[in-house]
């Protein structure tokens, strides 16, 4: 599954691993132009139930505070949210607004 | 050096602004670089989505730092708020506060301007500058 919105470049894919974890591999930028593009994927996959979900953020080159707000809410939804592979200054934000409470950051 | 750009009131802008500070600042160390990207991104939101308002971005980049203005026509009031972990939103300006040296708000009858600083010598003192933003 691959999306890309017209107004910032986003593309998601979406894969499950051998144990049952979706994974969304999450790459270009994220903003508030194209957070919704995100959240209406991310809803499809919660559809499913599933107990975990990961982002690999490892392609994403840019992300601001819309985008840390579908990760949010994301985890409001599943009982565990991993993020993998978020960029310096992200860790930097996630860490410094005590959201690492509510997700498992991978280094 | 001054360099800025107006840009409409739509969401496109956002990117449109990052790209245009991402380019401006390009020989900068990567980490400055992307603090501003970010901060412009959170700024530019503000514009067009809660003020619904065109935008004016500035760039003055010294010796010592870089300073960004971003104005509208907005008449709301901008504020550093610190939100539950549970709460999606309403981390704009805590970005802000966070990643800059400095940072503040001026107002015009026409027009609203917030404005950042981020040191890019080696002597900034980033522990000291949501202090010095609280008294700005």
């Amino acid at each position: 599954m691959a999306e890309l919105s017209p107004e910032t470049e986003l593309s998601i894919m979406t894969a499950v691993g051998a144990d049952g974890v979706p994974v969304m591999s999450v790459g270009g930028e994220l903003d508030s132009s194209n957070a919704d593009t995100l959240g209406e994927a991310v809803a499809a996959v919660i559809a499913n139930r599933p107990e975990r979900l990961v982002f690999d953020l490892a392609d994403l080159r840019f992300m601001d505070s819309a985008g840390i707000a579908v990760l949010i809410g994301a985890a409001g939804e599943v009982e565990l949210v991993e993020l993998r592979s978020l960029s310096a200054i992200i860790r930097r934000v996630v860490e410094a607004t005590g959201l690492t409470t509510i997700f498992k950051v991978e280094s | 050096m001054r360099s800025s750009r107006s840009f409409p009131a739509e969401l496109g802008s956002v990117s449109a602004a990052r790209h245009f500070a991402r380019a401006t600042l390009k020989d900068l160390p990567g980490a400055t670089v992307d603090a501003v990207e970010l901060m412009v991104s959170e700024l530019a939101t503000n514009s067009v989505k809660h003020a619904d308002s065109a935008f004016n971005l500035v760039i003055d980049r010294e010796a010592t730092h870089v300073r960004v203005e971003v104005s509208d026509s907005g008449a709301g009031e901008p504020t550093a708020r610190d939100p539950p972990p549970s709460e999606p939103t309403g981390r704009g300006l805590r970005i802000v506060d966070l990643m800059s040296d400095k940072w503040g708000v001026r107002r015009s009858p026409q027009s609203k301007t917030v404005w950042f600083l981020l040191q890019t010598d080696s002597t900034g003192e980033r522990g000291t500058a949501s202090d010095e933003a609280m008294r700005a």
